[in-house]
Order: structure tokens, then sequence, then C-alpha cells
């Protein structure tokens, strides 16, 4: 409880309640979307980091464990194809409810896009040492929470496996031609 | 039946022959040394035995010898006895016939010297930027200074060209006013290492064509048989020289299957060329007048294919209509050419723009696409909604007659 106390003065009340209703709109947290003292308890872990246009804010294939949330202006998400060319993969707006980075709050990991400011940005980041210690406070706040991202991750599995077959029939096709 | 014995002669003579075609020159100089020295001695024997005579030594009768053969004859020394004249005249008659067979070797080499001199054949190593082509045409000549105009950056001395040269060819290639510095490997096209000498990694073109020379045994080859040619140097130059924009010349349009799989950039039809024009003719349209006006290097009206402003690309056929005579000139606008240059490279680039996407039903569609790519495909005229995308070349009409009137007329006003 010592990190909670640490970190609440952060937040006066009325950017609290402008925080409070972005975290609704954010899928993973739909369950828990009337639960006031559950999202309380959430941005009081959470910190805001600011971003200048253009600068980085997570880099395809280094690690990380902070999962992020875009609380204003808006950021591109870039990726690498195999030969090292990057492309725009998608453009996220403050009102999309947009995340990233929410793999890391299971296990740091290597990350799989280039999210970069388009204008000046802020986030709502939330380690993944906090999440664990809310889980651990809270869990019944923090069931459905997990599992919102497990079905995240397995949406993402489910999408891998299509491809995957997507991938297969153009192999067979391929050869099948000659 | 033969004797054993003649048969072990006529064997042995057999072989001397052929012993002695081989080594002509030593047999010559051996035998001039032997006759030289035997009627030398000869002479001597008769004269020496006569008061009068002059040659008295077995010295004064070689020194006579030599004198005699050469056909210098000084005379300080001559033999007086009939025998002794006998042999004389056996000597001066070799010797005219020999020496004769020594000087025609000796000149022989002289001349071939200055003749390989003439036809120097290429120096590898200090090609650079030139312009290669496989293979040989009756009306070569004309073909290269077609080329020349066509391209005027183009010096004679740039063009190499490959392939199995007659002697007669080549020196008559080699008296042309303009042509004497174009450069030769004399050898066949087929073999890599005979590209290889026309250093075709670092050309800026090569030109492959359907060389219809006979062989050596005079037998005219194929059709087929030279679009193989064509392919197997094709296929050589797509190992050899990756990168370099290669045309190939090409009677049958099936086979030009086999040259997109060796990265053949440009494709020519001949016989199928000829064969539409004068289809077109019969039709009395009148389209051999206008194709010939475009085509010949002699009139003012071009047809080419210049690059497009990075401005323009990526925009609509609409826009680029709109923004050329802006950005390039008052030249026609017919259409583009979508992806031209070498195929290889022309791939390449397709190949990492398909890449660049997440989504997989895409990728695989991209992919697809890059593997039907059309290399150097004309687009004429496209509706104004079309994409005009990166690699490809506008096709434009130029009119330098008309441009250079324009040109007065303008300062008139002025």
């Amino acid at each position: 409880m010592s990190a909670l106390a640490k970190k609440q003065p952060n937040w006066g009340s009325a950017v609290a309640a402008k925080h409070e209703t972005l975290l609704q709109k954010i899928s993973l947290f739909t369950d828990i979307k009337d639960n006031h003292e559950a999202f309380m308890a959430l941005l009081a872990l959470m910190e805001e980091r600011h971003y200048k246009s253009g600068e980085e804010i997570i880099s395809e294939g280094e690690a990380g464990s902070d999962f992020f949330i875009l609380a204003k202006g808006s950021a591109s998400v870039f990726k690498k194809t195999q030969d090292g060319d990057i492309y725009k993969v998608a453009i996220l707006h403050e009102h999309m409810g947009a995340f990233f980075g929410e793999g890391g709050l299971l296990e740091s990991d290597t990350r799989t896009a280039t999210i970069r400011a388009e204008t000046a940005c802020d986030c709502l980041v939330l380690s993944k040492i906090d999440f664990e210690a809310f889980c651990n406070n809270n869990p019944a706040w923090a069931l459905p929470i997990l599992k919102r991202v497990s079905m995240a991750i397995l949406n993402r599995l489910k999408n891998m496996n299509r491809d995957l077959g997507l991938l297969y029939k153009a192999l067979v096709d391929e050869f099948a031609q000659r | 039946m033969i004797r054993p014995g003649l048969q072990v002669t006529i064997t042995r003579w057999v072989k001397t022959k052929h012993w002695v075609k081989a080594n002509l020159m030593v047999t010559v100089i051996f035998s001039l040394f032997v006759t030289w020295v035997a009627i030398s001695e000869g002479v001597y024997y008769f004269e020496d035995s006569v008061k009068d005579a002059n040659i008295h030594s077995m010295q004064d009768s070689l020194w006579w010898g030599i004198v005699t053969f050469l056909t210098v004859g000084y005379g300080d020394r001559y033999p007086v006895t009939v025998p002794g004249r006998f042999f004389a005249i056996l000597l001066m008659l070799f010797g005219v016939v020999t020496m004769s067979i020594v000087t025609a070797k000796i000149s022989t080499y002289f001349l071939e010297q200055a003749l390989a001199k003439g036809r120097k054949t290429v120096d590898t190593n200090k090609l650079k930027n030139h312009f290669v082509i496989c293979g040989w045409k009756e009306d070569m000549e004309d073909l290269l200074l077609h080329i020349l105009s066509g391209n005027p950056n183009l010096e004679p001395k740039d063009i190499v060209i490959v392939a199995p040269l007659s002697e007669a060819v080549v020196d008559s290639m080699k008296q042309h006013p303009i042509l004497a510095d174009v450069q030769m490997v004399i050898s066949d096209f087929i073999h890599e290492s005979n590209l290889r000498r026309a250093a075709p990694e670092r050309a800026r073109r090569i030109l492959i064509l359907a060389d219809q020379t006979p062989a050596a045994d005079g037998k005219m080859p194929s059709e087929s048989e030279v679009d193989a040619r064509t392919i197997m140097a094709a296929m050589t130059l797509s190992q050899i020289a990756r990168g370099t924009l290669v045309a190939a010349e090409i009677y049958d349009p099936k086979m030009d299957h086999y040259l997109k799989i060796a990265n053949v950039s440009e494709v020519i039809y001949t016989r199928e060329y000829s064969r539409l024009i004068l289809g077109n003719a019969t039709a009395g349209t009148g389209i051999a007048n206008v194709l010939y006006e475009i085509l010949s290097p002699q009139t003012k009206v071009k047809i080419v294919t210049t690059h497009i402003p990075e401005i323009l690309v990526g925009k609509t056929w609409n826009e680029v209509k709109r923004g050329w005579s802006e950005h390039v000139g008052s030249s026609l606008l017919l259409g583009v050419l979508e992806n031209t240059g070498n195929s290889d490279s022309v791939r390449q680039r397709a190949l990492r723009n398909a890449q660049k996407t997440a989504n997989m039903g895409d990728l695989v569609q991209n992919l697809k696409r890059v593997k039907s790519l059309q290399f150097n495909h004309p687009v004429f005229s496209p509706p104004n909604e079309y994409i005009v995308t990166e690699g490809s070349l506008a096709i434009v009409l130029e009119n330098n007659e008309g441009h250079s009137s324009y040109e007065r007329t303008g300062k008139e006003a002025a």
C-alpha cells in the first residue's frame, strides 16, 4: 500500500475525473466500468508522461514493460518490413481510447511496433511492477482486467492463425503452379 | 599384296612427310645447311685438282657456296671445271627455292603481327559504361550507325561487339571512317568467358541480336537455334551482369517467357514487327509511313521515353497531363511505360513495397501482383484516375522541327 500512498497526491480531483472517463473508454477496463474505486486505485499507480511531436514513445524491437494509454494528441504506428523498410500502419487519436504495450503488463517483452508522437502527446503509463501490486492487493478488480488482456492476446492469436492459414494457402498455390 | 618391307618404307615415308609439313622451317634450314656443305665439298674436290682454278681450300669453297645460294655472287671465287659448274648450278637452283621459302615465312610473320595490331581485341579492364552487342547482322554497319545517331552521348569506341567475326569483316570495319574505333571480341557470345571479356557488368546496356550468321561449315542456323542461343546468352548475362539493362532480339514470340526469366528488360520481335507492319499496309491505313517517321533517325519526329519529374510521381494521370507542360515542356504526352529499368531492380523495388502492410491478406495479394509484374509495360492514354507509379517513364512525341520553329516565332514576337 506504500506505493499507492506515494503516488496519490499527483492527481487533482478534476484531472482524476477526466482520466477516469478516459479509462472507462479503454476496452481492457470494460468490465469494471462503473467501479469508481478501482479506477482511483489504478490511477493512483499511473503516471502521466509528455512527449514532444516526433518523439518515439515506444520503439520496435526494444524491450519494455510499460502499458500506455494515449490521453492527448495523436500518434502513428510504424512497423518494419523484413528488408528494414518502415511503413505506417495506423494513426491513433486521443478520443479513440487507444492503448498500446498491454503485453508489457504480463511480461517484459520486445515491442512489436514503433509508436511516434505526431503532435505533442500525453500518455498515462502503468508499469508492470505497479500493476502486479494492484493485482495482489485487489484480486477481485484485477481478474476482469486480466480476462480482457488475455482476450486481447487471444484475439491476436486468432488473427495470427488466420494469417498463417492465408500464408500456407499462398505457399501451396505458389508450388501448385508449376 | 605389298611386301612387308615396302609397307614399312611407305609408312615411314608418310610419317616423314607429316613431320616435314609440321616443321617446314626446320627442314628447310637443315637441308639448306646439308646441301651447302655437301656441294661445297664436291666443288672443292673437283676444283682443287685444277691449276687455273681459284678454289683451293674447303674455306674458299664454303665461302663460294654461301655467296652463291644467297644470290649475292661476288665472283671472287668461281668453279671452272665442268663437274664443279654442274654442282654450282644445283646449288643456285636450290638456293633460289629455299631462300624464297624462308623470305616468305619471315614476311608472313611480320605481316601477321601488323594485322593483329590493326585487329586489336578489347581491353577488358578499360571498359566502362559501354554498349555491348552480342552477335552480328548482315547490315551491321547501318545498324551501328543508327545506334550511334540514336544515342548522341555514345562514341564508336564505347561499342563492344561480341561475335565470331571473319577477318574480312573485321578488316572492313577497321577501314570504315566512323566505325573504325568499335571494339570487338572475336569469339562466340554463347560462352561465359567470352562474354566476360566485354565486361558486361560495367556496361550501360547490352543488346543480344538474333544472329543468323552461317556456321563455319556454311550451314544456316534455324530460327529456333538462333533463339536458343539468344536465351542462353541472356541467362548467362543475368548471372554475370546483374543489374545491367539487357535487350534481346527474338524471332519466336513464344520464347519471350524464357527471356523474362533471364531478366531481359526489352524484347524485340523483329519478325513480328515486320509482319504487323505489312499487315497494316494492306489495310491502306498509312501506318507504315507514320511508324517510319517516328522511328527513323533521319526525321525530326521522335518517340521517346523520358523521366517523369518526382513531383508528378504518385499523382493521377489527369494531374500529370496538366502539370506536364509546366514541369517538362511542350513535348506531347502519349502515355506511360510502367516498371522500367532492369527487371531485377524493378522486382526488388516492387517486393519491398509489397511488404509494407501489416495485413497478411494484403501481403499475399501484393506479392501475387509482384509475380505477374509486366516489365516495360506501355499504357497509352490511361483513364484520368490512373495513378502514375514510381519507376514509370513518360512516353512522349518530340518534334525537334516544331520546337525550333516555336522558338523562332517566340523571338519574332519579342
